[in-house]
């Protein structure tokens, strides 16, 4: 039932982010686009590894080992990666944003399709 | 020390990426250097897997950090719980693309791409770029294939806009990352899906337990959606052209190798993953999926080419060649895959499915290498004229002999005349899909004759006519290594073109084999 | 039963803030928006028992991420086209 919820959230964040990268023009405005996308794959993640009435996976917060009930670890380690990996293709793709402004003057795509007739 | 081959091939580029801030100082001559041994140990690394995984049908597991690595799972649990590699026969023949793509690139970029003394960007994006596209060919673990996957992205993305100084090599690079970033999305979307299911990251292990519910069909769509966008096939082929343009040549030619190297990941997803599972139960409808792989690769040849014929731009042409060469290895492999489950009892893959699929394959190691030395010459016309457009270029074989041949082989092999490898992969796609439908072996004739023309054209009017050394920017002559970066291709096309039951014995067949066995 | 409450409050805050940050056309306001969205999925990650992903996500999610694209716009322009 609470699951519920989160899979929604997750569901429309995807499809918001996906619809914006295809109708937005402005070049920092799809970074931060693909960045909700990415948090919607993390918040899935997230909600899969939960587990209701557990603990955080951290061996000393464990009540007793024999009634041991914890979330499950291995997808919160992974999201972790995921995290520092979405600032790395953040960063390159605002590094690149600001390049193209300083060539072009502009960070609207609809501007920029002069690239196909460059000689 | 044998069987740490497979993490060896992987960390080795690793490695050298990160030690180049160290070597650069060095100077070039001996960075390069460097860099060009630790290539030529990889593809010896490679070859040495040769006689064992590909003649003998052997497959190697390495578990990372096991007390053992070559056992699949550990003592005391039955399914695998550490990232494994795996080398089959098929990732095997991946691998080997990257290795050579990967030499003949960096013995033509040595010469080629300048850079500021004692910096090396170039050469530590080019090597992780190396060691994320091994990395996807040898892994067997979902969440490893993402994290290789952006790796080759992130730097791949760099690499594309590499030349920062040009008005618009950074959009180009911010459209490449884009269209990753969108990939790789989708691509955990459906990896989520499938260990929300089974609990496991590891290929192998999914198929064995699959059950092929409706929510494994959404987790494939993702997976296949991700790995087509990537590979460049036609609904969202828009990102190739302007992408190849703007990249420098040699790192045209590395791009074209990632897409090859993801769509042989995304006929793994279909067989290894998706495919028919040990338990038995239930199957995807094969039928059905090669349809649609085939049509697609139908509408990639056919849009490709046209789109190709109008160009000005030498480059863009290429590109959408690239597009159009890839419907040629979806066509013959989702001919295989049409007739890999029908109710006969596997006659008709038997009779011409199997060699449809074996055409498919050869078909991208051959484009893997022509198209590589396409690129690569692109990279010296537009050098030479300082620019891409096809009418400010006239007379180039008056001045470079050894360019004007090497592009008359690969032009040649792409449009499949005899002597060259072009020719057998297509005549294998088009005999096996003659008899699967006339049809459609009739329009892959008609695009292989439009290939020829719109090749004819370049030909005629860069390298032909008069000598014009006043449209000449850069004259000087060609170093040896990028010298030697074009003859090898040359010969390997060559070699392939006269002897290509060596090659389809040896490697060829295996991997086909190894790709659609049913564990 | 609380919990459930507030959890689903705050998945309807980060969908508000999400469809914000991309509706804003001054882009400093949706950077904004955006840094709330990531302080908010924080919270989640803490209720959801991922400690250690919810403090990666408050330094590099909500402050890194937001410091870079302040200055990337600081770079540009701040108005959308």
């Amino acid at each position: 039932m609470l699951s519920i919820f989160l899979y929604v959230t997750v569901v429309s964040l995807l499809i918001l982010s996906i619809t914006s990268v295809i109708y937005k023009r402005n070049l920092i405005k799809l970074v931060i686009a693909l960045n909700i996308a990415e948090s919607s794959v993390n918040l899935f993640f997230i909600t899969l590894a939960y587990r209701p009435d557990s603990t955080a996976p951290i061996f000393t917060l464990a009540p007793a080992l024999q009634e041991l009930r914890m979330v499950l670890p291995s997808p919160q380690a992974l999201i972790l990666t995921n995290i520092v990996i979405g600032f790395a293709t953040t960063a390159l793709m605002l590094v690149l944003a600001v390049i193209t402004y300083k060539n072009n003057g502009t960070l609207d795509i609809r501007k920029l399709k002069g690239v196909e007739d460059h000689d | 020390m044998t069987n740490h081959i497979p993490v060896l091939i992987i960390t080795l580029p690793l490695i050298a990426a990160f030690l180049q801030p160290v070597t650069g100082f060095a100077g070039f001559k001996l960075r390069n250097l460097v860099i060009i041994t630790i290539l030529l140990v990889l593809n010896g690394l490679l070859f040495m897997l040769v006689p064992d995984v590909a003649l003998q049908g052997k497959t190697i597991y390495y578990t990372m950090g096991a007390s053992d690595p070559s056992q699949f799972t550990q003592p005391g649990i039955s399914f695998p719980v550490r990232i494994v590699l795996k080398i089959d026969s098929f990732s095997l023949f991946t691998g080997i693309i990257v290795g050579v793509v990967t030499l003949t690139t960096f013995l033509f970029s040595t010469g080629t791409v300048k850079e500021d003394k004692r910096k090396s960007y170039f050469s530590t994006l080019f090597l992780l770029f190396t060691a994320g596209l091994m990395g996807m060919s040898f892994t067997n673990d979902l969440f490893n294939f993402f994290v290789f996957l952006e790796i080759s992205s992130i730097s791949g993305a760099a690499l594309v806009a590499y030349r920062t100084y040009r008005k618009h090599a950074p959009y180009a690079g911010y459209k490449y990352i884009l269209i990753s970033t969108i990939a790789t999305t989708f691509f955990l979307f459906g990896v989520g899906i499938c260990y929300a299911q089974y609990g496991s990251f590891n290929i192998q292990y999914i198929n064995s337990v699959l059950a092929h519910s409706y929510l494994d069909k959404v987790a494939m769509l993702f997976i296949i959606v991700a790995m087509a966008m990537k590979a460049g096939s036609v609904p969202m082929h828009m990102w190739v052209p302007d992408t190849y343009a703007e990249a420098p040549a040699s790192i045209s030619a590395m791009l074209k190798a990632s897409g090859m190297v993801t769509l042989c990941a995304m006929f793994r997803f279909t067989f290894s993953l998706f495919g028919p599972s040990s338990s038995g139960a239930g199957k995807i409808n094969y039928e059905t999926l090669g349809w649609i792989v085939i049509v697609l690769g139908v509408l990639s040849m056919f849009i490709g080419v046209t789109m190709a014929l109008i160009q000005h731009d030498v480059r863009r042409l290429m590109a959408f060649h690239a597009v159009s060469q890839t419907g040629y290895m979806l066509l013959g492999v989702g001919v295989g895959i049409a007739v890999f489950a029908k109710g006969d009892g596997g006659a008709a893959f038997k009779a011409f499915g199997k060699m449809a699929m074996v055409g498919g394959i050869f078909h991208i190691m051959n484009n893997a290498f022509y198209k590589n030395l396409l690129f690569l010459t692109s990279g010296v016309m537009e050098r030479r004229f300082g620019t891409r457009n096809l009418n400010g270029m006239i007379g180039l074989g008056h001045r470079d002999t050894l360019t004007t041949v090497v592009f008359m082989i690969g032009a040649l092999a792409i449009a499949g005349i005899p002597p060259f490898n072009g020719f057998d992969s297509k005549l294998l796609i088009y005999e096996s899909v003659y008899k699967f439908s006339p049809v459609l072996a009739i329009i892959a004739m008609f695009v292989s004759v439009m290939t020829l023309a719109s090749f004819m054209k370049v030909f005629y009017s860069s390298f032909m006519g008069p000598r014009r050394d006043d449209l000449i920017v850069e004259g000087a002559p060609l170093t040896k290594g990028t010298k030697a970066g074009l003859i090898i291709l040359a010969a390997l096309i060559i070699l392939t073109g006269l002897f290509p039951g060596i090659i389809v014995d040896g490697i060829i067949e295996p991997a086909v084999t190894a790709l659609t066995q049913i564990r | 039963m609380t919990f459930s409450v507030v959890l689903s409050i705050l998945c309807a805050v980060i969908l508000i803030t999400a469809v914000l940050s991309i509706l804003f056309r001054d882009l400093m306001a949706a950077v904004v928006s955006y840094a709330v969205f990531g302080l908010v999925m924080t919270v989640i990650y803490f209720m959801l028992d991922a400690p250690d992903v919810a403090i990666a996500e408050a330094s590099i999610g909500a402050a890194l991420t937001v410091c870079i694209f302040v200055i990337a716009i600081r770079m540009t322009r701040r108005r959308e086209e």
